[in-house]
């Protein structure tokens, strides 16, 4: 019997699985805690999701299993990003990978950043070539 | 109606040559026709700032007392070549740092680049007339002889845009890919970059004077993987896909970090940045007509990286004008899609080049031999 801990992921969720109900299947067979924080999911679309997952580590783990196996990517969550402009090329390598498109080439083909649209998912900092993406948290 | 080299050089000396940037020319076309263009622009700039992970350096140190074969050499901890004359070494953009992932021989050409030290550790077996064994020293631009760029592949002319079918992220060399078609990456500056301007190297071969790294460079050779037989756009010429290469040589000295940065990709290991800019002079209508051409009528295929064999299956034939817009349909879904290559610097570098020219301290050259050298492209059957 552990104590209950609190995980905040990003649920990248392809088309096929936005259609079946995942939170609620994790809710009653995996015995954790879903907590929505922010979520964008259409019918036929990929979606995302950024939630709290509550429960014994042991049932969190087999969650993450249980995602996995229908096919949803988990990445961790940060708190904050910064972008380091010296370093910056103005690549766009970050920007593909920018679901939530907080990153984006302006008219010019210069990176411009929407802190108030970034969902921290990290994915950029792993995209970008030149270590120019520093995550805090 | 012709206009040759010299023509066009001197026009430069006298101030009167018309030099525009690839992008310029792209949006003259839209109002004016090809034979318009020919008679009002001289030249046209080109730029791309990619990753080119067939890139490295030689160096010549200079001479150690007692005298030492650099046999077994690293910079910085990166393994370096010896297999040269003594103190010969090259120094290759993709090779690893021991123990470390996101270090390598792209970040030492780099850090030279910049002024710094770098540690050089060698052994050797001693002979009589190097009876060194092993040798321990730091080097920078200033006290080696040489240092100079010799890429046996930069400057692809087109390549295939990426996306990944499979449930799994995949960490490539042309980016994070997201799983079930989450986004497309691709590499190249489309209409800024040089060999879509020359689909036949009629004015780009061995010989050409180039923008390298911020400074003055040449094309030393056909590059590695040429490939003269893709297939091409009927109407454009173009390759449909990685066409020809160039083999690249320039002065390490003279480089600026601006232009050269090293890259390291999560997942596949350290690449090179790298500035390029070829000036296309516009010696008849052909030449302008290619100059001209948009990103529109650039095709690629985006290919799925989530099938791992060398045959890749084709997703899609699309051109640049959709790429770069930020999204791509794949079978009715609006996908993302991202450059990797800098357009923001590829640009800039065409405005080097231009300015270059029109301050007169940029001349054109004839090439001194025609490419495609050998024009094969071969590959090997499944093992």
């Amino acid at each position: 019997m552990g104590r209950n801990i609190k995980e905040r992921v990003f649920l990248l969720f392809p088309k096929k699985v936005v259609n079946y109900p995942i939170t609620a299947m994790l809710i009653k067979e995996k015995n954790v805690f879903v907590n929505i924080l922010k979520a964008e999911i259409m019918p036929n679309e990929d979606g995302y999701m950024i939630v709290d997952i509550e429960g014994k580590e042991k049932d969190i783990e087999e969650a993450k299993k249980f995602l996995k196996e229908k096919g949803v990517s988990i990445f961790p969550i940060s708190q904050k990003i910064i972008i380091n402009d010296k370093e910056c090329i103005n690549c766009g390598s970050c920007v593909g990978v920018c679901i939530p498109g907080a990153l984006f080439l302006n008219k010019m083909f210069k990176l411009e950043f929407k802190p108030e649209k970034c969902i921290l998912c990290s994915m950029c900092k792993d995209a970008c070539p030149v270590g120019a993406i520093e995550i805090i948290g | 109606m012709k206009r040759s080299i010299e023509e066009i050089n001197e026009k430069i000396r006298k101030g009167k040559a018309v030099v525009l940037r690839a992008d310029e020319i792209v949006e003259m076309r839209k109002k004016e026709k090809v034979k318009e263009i020919f008679k009002k622009v001289d030249i046209v700039t080109t730029g791309t700032f990619g990753m080119m992970c067939s890139s490295g350096a030689f160096i010549n140190t200079g001479h150690f007392n007692p005298p030492t074969k650099l046999q077994e050499v690293t910079l910085n901890d990166v393994k370096a070549y010896g297999g040269v004359a003594a103190v010969d070494i090259y120094i290759g953009a993709t090779e690893k740092a021991n123990g470390r992932e996101d270090y390598g021989g792209a970040h030492v050409i780099e850090a030279l680049v910049k002024g710094e030290k770098i540690k050089l550790k060698a052994k050797a077996y001693p002979t009589d007339c190097y009876p060194g064994k092993e040798i321990e020293v730091y080097i920078s631009l200033k006290n080696i002889n040489q240092a100079f760029l010799f890429n046996p592949r930069n400057c692809y002319q087109n390549y295939n845009a990426a996306t990944n079918s499979s449930k799994e992220v995949l960490y490539t060399y042309m980016g994070v890919l997201l799983p079930n078609f989450g986004n497309v990456m691709f590499s190249t500056s489309g209409e800024l970059s040089p060999l879509h301007k020359d689909p036949f190297f009629r004015t780009i071969g061995i010989g050409t004077k180039i923008f390298i790294g911020g400074t003055e460079g040449y094309v030393a050779w056909e590059g590695t993987q040429f490939n003269w037989y893709a297939e091409r756009d009927k109407f454009t010429n173009l390759p449909i896909g990685p066409g020809g290469t160039l083999a690249l040589i320039g002065n390490l000295k003279e480089m600026k970090s601006e232009f050269l940065k090293a890259a390291y990709i999560k997942g596949y290991g350290i690449s090179l940045f790298l500035g390029i800019g070829i000036p296309i002079p516009l010696i008849d209508e052909e030449m302008a007509f290619y100059a001209s051409i948009s990103n529109e009528m650039i095709k690629t295929k985006i290919l799925d990286y989530g099938v791992k064999r060398l045959d890749r299956p084709v997703v899609k034939i699309t051109n640049y004008k959709e790429l770069f817009s930020g999204w791509v349909e794949i079978n009715g879904k609006k996908v993302k899609s991202a450059p990797r290559t800098s357009i923001y610097k590829s640009i800039e570098i065409a405005e080097i080049l231009k300015s270059w020219i029109k301050n007169k301290k940029f001349y054109l050259t004839n090439y001194v031999k025609k490419l495609p050298i050998e024009g094969g492209f071969k590959k090997w059957e499944e093992i």
